[in-house]
Order: C-alpha cells, then structure tokens, then sequence
C-alpha cells in the first residue's frame, strides 16, 4: 500500500476520547502519516478532561503523528478566504494542501467536501471502509 | 570546562569489555569518546521525534489547565462547542497572523 497522508480534525479526537470514534483504526494502518498543527492540538486540548490530555499527548508521541509548526504561505490563506470558509477553517484547508495530504478526515465538514478539490474529504467510517 | 558534566553510568561488563576493544583497536580515544558518540548518533537518529515533542509540549503548557469534559455532550453539541473553540482559538492566535 502506498503511503497515505492525511489530517483527522480535532472533533475526531474528541470523539475517540469520549468513545465515540474508531480512530485508533486508522493510526494503526500501516504506511500512513497524520499531519496535526497548533489549532488543531489547542481545539482538543480545550475539549477533552484533563485527566485525558497525558493519553493525548502519549497518542501523539507515536511517529505516525507529524508536528506542523510553520506558517501557512499566504497564497493558500488567501485562496481559502476566497471560498468563504469560516475563519478557522482556512487555517486547516491551507494545512491540508501545504502538507499535501490525501484526505481530511471529519464527522462535520460536509459543506467542506464541495469546496476543496485537492484533497478528499471524508469521515472515519467512509476512510475505514475505503481503505479495507 | 564548564559546560561538561561528570555523569555515572551502569553498564554490563560484557559491554565495556567489548568497549575496550575499540580503544585498544585505536577507534576511539577513551571510554567516553565511545558514550558521546554514541549519544550523538541517537540524538541525530531521533532528531525528528526529539524536535516534534519540543512543539509538542510547547502547546501543551500553553494550553494547561484548559481541558473540558464532554462526555456527557451528544455527538452534535461537542461539534458545536468546537466550533466555538475554534472560533475563539482564531481570535486569541491565528487572527493577527492570518486575518
């Protein structure tokens, strides 16, 4: 299997947290790399009990996980801008082509999928079922 | 000489006599010639890991004390109450970089 690059937002991680996602299916996948950021490590940090973010940061130290810290080219700020995300959500669409990624996975961008052509938009189950 | 510090280390004996070897054989100077290059090769082999954990405790002290516990929330009032912290994230740091 080639190698698959993709971003989980962080509402897949508040799910899996609470029970509710089968997120670990896909870190367990051979050949993948899971891009996350600063927005998106913030948004789940806020969102899950303490007591979970020890577990959270000990999912990330696995080295599917890769750190994007730098700065998103203005070009694909502006370029999100102009499809009329809402503001957060230029930050993560311009993540998702800076890195290249194949897919982004959430349970809550279905407006998202009509907007973005570089990459593929789906849920867990859809990606799980894809992938099987 | 200030930035060296004496450390202690335990090791098995087969692995220091296999060490004398290497010094004998002139690879190395000393014992601890072997201990930091051998440390540097793992610091340059982990370097990737080493650099994302540094992030990743950076934005985990930023954000301590912050945690929520949605548990008892449906699947659509966590999704909404991202949104929000998202939203308020865009503010707080995104807003001045991007907006």
């Amino acid at each position: 299997m080639d190698e698959i690059k993709l971003i989980l937002d962080s509402n897949e991680y508040v799910f899996y947290f609470n029970n509710k996602s089968e997120l670990l299916k896909i870190v367990e996948l051979p050949n993948i790399k899971i891009f996350i950021n600063n927005l998106i490590v913030r948004e789940v940090i806020r969102n899950i009990p303490r007591n979970s973010v020890k577990y959270f940061i000990n999912l990330l130290k696995n080295p599917k996980f890769m750190a994007i810290k730098e700065k998103m080219p203005e070009c694909l700020i502006e370029k999100y801008k102009k499809l009329d995300l809402k503001k957060g959500d230029v930050v993560i669409a311009a993540l998702c082509e800076y890195v290249n990624v194949d897919y982004f996975i959430s349970e809550n961008r279905d407006f998202l999928r009509k907007k973005l052509k570089k990459f593929k938009v789906l849920n867990i189950k859809e990606f799980l079922e894809m992938v099987k | 000489m200030s930035d060296i510090q004496r450390v202690n280390i335990t090791l098995p004996k087969k692995l220091i006599e296999k060490s004398k070897v290497l010094i004998e054989e002139g690879l190395y100077a000393n014992f601890s010639e072997i201990v930091r290059e051998g440390i540097k090769d793992e610091i340059e082999l982990n370097k990737a890991h080493i650099e994302k954990m540094k992030i990743l405790k950076k934005w985990f002290r930023e954000e301590k004390g912050k945690g929520f516990d949605a548990s008892k929330l449906t699947q659509e009032e966590i999704i909404k109450r991202l949104r929000k912290t998202r939203d308020q994230l865009w503010e707080e740091k995104f807003k001045h970089i991007y907006g």
